[in-house]
């Protein structure tokens, strides 16, 4: 009878943690997937910026264009 | 109600291109709006010009079909905008109106610039044709009424404001276009979110899809929707990017409007802006492709994923809202066809003075420039209209060695002393061949395995960047007049 209760306990905690866990899976993949956009898109910006940041110890503020 | 604010909308871009056109003096006011645009008009004509109606739709569209691992897609577009401003800070040191130019200052060779020059008609004319057709399918899916009318319409009215403005009108018309489509992805996302009760509930939701998106398709598996890396496996996922990434920062529209900047600054700062106004556009169109399915598992019959944003605009917004969105993806292909026609004319403004040899003052330029625009528009409505599969093919191969002649040679000219003509051109050829045979070699479904699954402009790039390495090690390198321009900072002024 303990055994068999046990049993049914471990069970109900495995289901209840496999729910848990698949939520989080749920929550995981789709917060994972915005933050990889997020990062990717961030490459333009973070690598414009630092141009843009050494391109400010010149003092010819165009960049030297010649024209 | 939604044909109300369509015209509006029209009307408006026309206003625009007439306004725009008391600027435009001379051919460099009309190809590149005079070298003196700001960072408001540069942001929002990047953003527009970069946000195309294949975006909007289509990457809706493959997110709502195979889940979150559509946005790879996008990915791999912002990881080749990062060759934007690295292009950016030296391409702009030599001032030219047409990118094909830079061929001609970098390799001295008026050979590579024609060829240039003529991968970007190509390319134009595919490019520009794939929007049309998505311009003719929004307004029948608005209106009912026919996709031909619409196409020409929309192809009227975009040819009329390039033609008043030139590259001022195409600016400001981007801008407006631009702030349309953020306020409609603003209103369309706020809407599914409430509708569907937060974002986590429609990603839960989705989780337990498993019906096909469309009436004839393969159902999905529970759980696919929510795959981080979708149907991709490692080795396709390393050609997207590797296929997506490099045109995508070195495209010639991109490389004018660097030109047209009125600074160094602004030709840097668009990409920021833009970028930033990108991660929430990106974001937007994964929930809508997610969410759009949650609230439409399978797609009506007869229609095809791409339009489940119109789709769910119909079914969920008033149609004021409805008839803006449908304003804001016209608007989003009309920035792209407008961007287009004003390149294919400043290459086809090239390819004059390569082959006539002659001098022309700034009137006849200006005239030649606006024929030019007529007589692209008039070609592409009729490609368009006669869905010309043959021209389609050509225009295919042209957008894949555009790839390739405005990649390779391009980074290799502005970062490598060595780079020379001999280099670009064995670069060129022996790129241009290996796409060509494996483009055959693919739609002849002759290939298998890991094969087949690398795209030929993926090969072509990889078979570019070796043979130009090669070859510029072993062969003599130009005069320091051709590369000092770009690879050494001028004197201050």
């Amino acid at each position: 009878m303990y055994m068999k209760r046990r049993c049914c306990f471990s069970k109900i905690v495995l289901i209840e943690n496999r729910g848990y866990i698949e939520k989080m899976e749920v929550m995981t993949m789709h917060y994972l997937m915005f933050a990889i956009i997020t990062f990717f898109c961030c490459g333009p910006i973070i690598v414009s910026q630092l141009i843009i940041n050494h391109e400010k110890k010149f003092e010819d503020n165009d960049g030297g264009v010649a024209k | 109600m939604i044909l109300a604010v369509i015209i509006i909308y029209l009307l408006a871009m026309l206003a625009i291109g007439v306004i725009s056109s008391r600027a435009v003096k001379d051919e460099k006011d009309y190809l590149i709006g005079g070298f003196k645009l700001g960072i408001i008009p540069m942001t929002g004509t990047y953003l527009a010009t970069y946000f195309s109606a294949l975006s909007l739709l289509g990457g809706v569209g493959l997110i709502y079909r195979t889940g979150i691992g559509g946005s790879w897609m996008q990915a791999a577009w912002a990881l080749g905008s990062v060759f934007g401003p690295i292009i950016a800070v030296r391409f702009r040191r030599v001032q030219i109106v047409s990118p094909s130019e830079f061929f001609y200052h970098r390799y001295g060779s008026r050979g590579l610039q024609a060829f240039g020059a003529a991968a970007t008609i190509l390319y134009g004319l595919f490019n520009m044709v794939v929007q049309i057709v998505a311009m003719g399918l929004i307004w029948n899916l608005a209106t009912g009424r026919g996709m031909t009318e619409g196409l020409i319409i929309g192809m009227i009215i975009t040819i009329l404001y390039t033609l008043f403005g030139g590259f001022i009108a195409v600016v400001w018309t981007d801008t407006i276009q631009c702030f349309i489509f953020i306020i409609v992805l603003i209103i369309g996302v706020i809407t599914v979110i409430t509708h569907l009760g937060g974002i986590h509930e429609i990603y839960s939701a989705a989780e337990l899809i498993n019906t096909p998106p469309e009436i004839g398709m393969d159902p999905n598996e529970s759980g696919s929707m929510l795959k981080l890396l979708g149907t991709y496996g490692a080795l396709s996922l390393f050609f997207t990017f590797l296929v997506q990434g490099p045109g995508t920062g070195s495209r010639p529209e991109y490389l004018q409007r660097m030109q047209a900047s009125k600074n160094m600054k602004t030709a840097l700062g668009m990409y920021k802006y833009a970028w930033i106004l990108l991660i929430l556009l990106y974001l937007s169109l994964n929930i809508f492709g997610v969410g759009g399915r949650v609230l439409i598992p399978t797609m009506p019959e007869g229609m095809s994923s791409d339009y489940i944003m119109p789709f769910m605009f119909m079914q969920l917004t008033p149609p004021v809202v409805t008839g803006l969105l449908f304003a804001g993806i016209l608007a989003a292909a009309m920035s792209t066809i407008d961007s287009g026609m004003v390149i294919m004319t400043a290459a086809a403004t090239d390819l004059l003075h390569i082959f006539t040899k002659k001098e022309f003052n700034s009137k006849q330029l200006l005239l030649f420039t606006r024929i030019c625009t007529v007589i692209i528009g008039v070609i592409v409505v009729i490609m368009a209209v006669n869905n010309s599969s043959f021209i389609t093919d050509v225009a295919g191969y042209g957008f894949g060695i555009l790839g390739l002649t405005f990649f390779v040679p391009l980074l290799f000219g502005l970062y490598s002393k060595r780079a020379n003509t001999v280099s670009a051109w064995s670069c060129v050829i022996c790129g241009s061949i290996a796409f060509v045979i494996w483009q055959y070699l693919t739609s002849a479904e002759l290939l298998s395995g890991v094969a087949a699954s690398i795209p030929p402009i993926g090969l072509a790039v990889l078979v570019g960047i070796i043979v130009m390495f090669v070859v510029s090690r072993f062969t003599k390198p130009m005069d320091e007049k051709y590369w000092k321009p770009y690879l050494t900072r001028p004197e201050k002024k």
